[in-house]
């Protein structure tokens, strides 16, 4: 399927939309609303690891590692609408395109530092420093989303490459 | 999250509970705690900031303390 025959999917609150273990065929494109990602211990504990937002990217990581399964859940958090990018039209254009190549992996950066920031705070704080760290956080991400205009035409503006010759250059923008 | 207050998070205590490693019984009467010192407002299935600078401060004076 062409890069540039996607379209939005709307899922409700709650939905699964990676299963821990399952192999890595695409990456998602969060449009708009939140989603969790957490990982189911061995002895059944649930690990929050973050609450993604429009614009963040689910499975990028993944992918860029050339890891075959999941290590970890996806759950819509509110209802929800994200683009699918099968895994290798994404690869091909990653190839293609190293402008936005180098966007990916910056965004998979930020997010990974994100993360181990939180984290490193974590270790610091008692467990009220925690949660208001971890709610200044969030809250910093939806401010962020609101000025980039929190919805598809604004923030995942995902003009992606189509396989078709005759249209003009394609263009990917995570900005 | 339609007609949800512009800084809503759709986050409940459980989640919340999930993503700092502890119980939705010890998350929450800290986050009553927020809501009586006005930092944040409780809504169904989620959780209204209002006060993030006053989250920021207690985030770094708790970490703060923790070092010395």
């Amino acid at each position: 399927m062409p890069i540039g025959a996607l379209r939005p999917f709307s899922y409700p609150r709650r939905a699964i939309l990676i299963e821990q273990g399952h192999p890595v065929l695409g990456v998602f494109v969060i449009c708009q609303g939140w989603i969790k990602v957490a990982q189911r211990t061995l002895d059944g504990k649930i690990a929050g690891l973050d609450v993604l937002s429009p614009g963040e990217l689910i499975g990028a990581r993944e992918l860029l590692a050339d890891e075959p399964l999941f290590d970890l859940y996806a759950q819509t958090l509110c209802e929800t609408r994200i683009i699918w990018v099968q895994r290798t039209s994404l690869l091909d254009l990653l190839h293609r395109r190293p402008d936005f190549a180098l966007k990916v992996s910056q965004r998979v950066a930020q997010t990974a530092g994100f993360i181990q920031h939180r984290f490193v705070q974590m270790l610091q704080a008692r467990l009220e420093g925690q949660i208001a760290y971890l709610l200044s956080y969030l809250h910093e991400k939806q401010a962020f989303v609101q000025i980039k205009g929190g919805d598809l035409q604004t923030i995942a503006q995902l003009r992606f490459a189509t396989s078709d010759a005759r249209r003009s250059e394609p263009m990917a923008s995570l900005d | 999250m339609q007609g949800a207050p512009s800084q809503w998070l759709p986050l409940t205590n459980c989640e919340i509970a999930e993503l700092v490693g502890s119980n939705p019984q010890t998350v929450s009467p800290i986050i009553a705690k927020f809501c009586k010192q006005g930092l944040v407002a409780r809504h169904r299935g989620g959780i209204e900031v209002l006060n993030p600078k006053g989250l920021q401060e207690l985030a770094q004076d708790i970490t703060v303390a923790n070092l010395l």
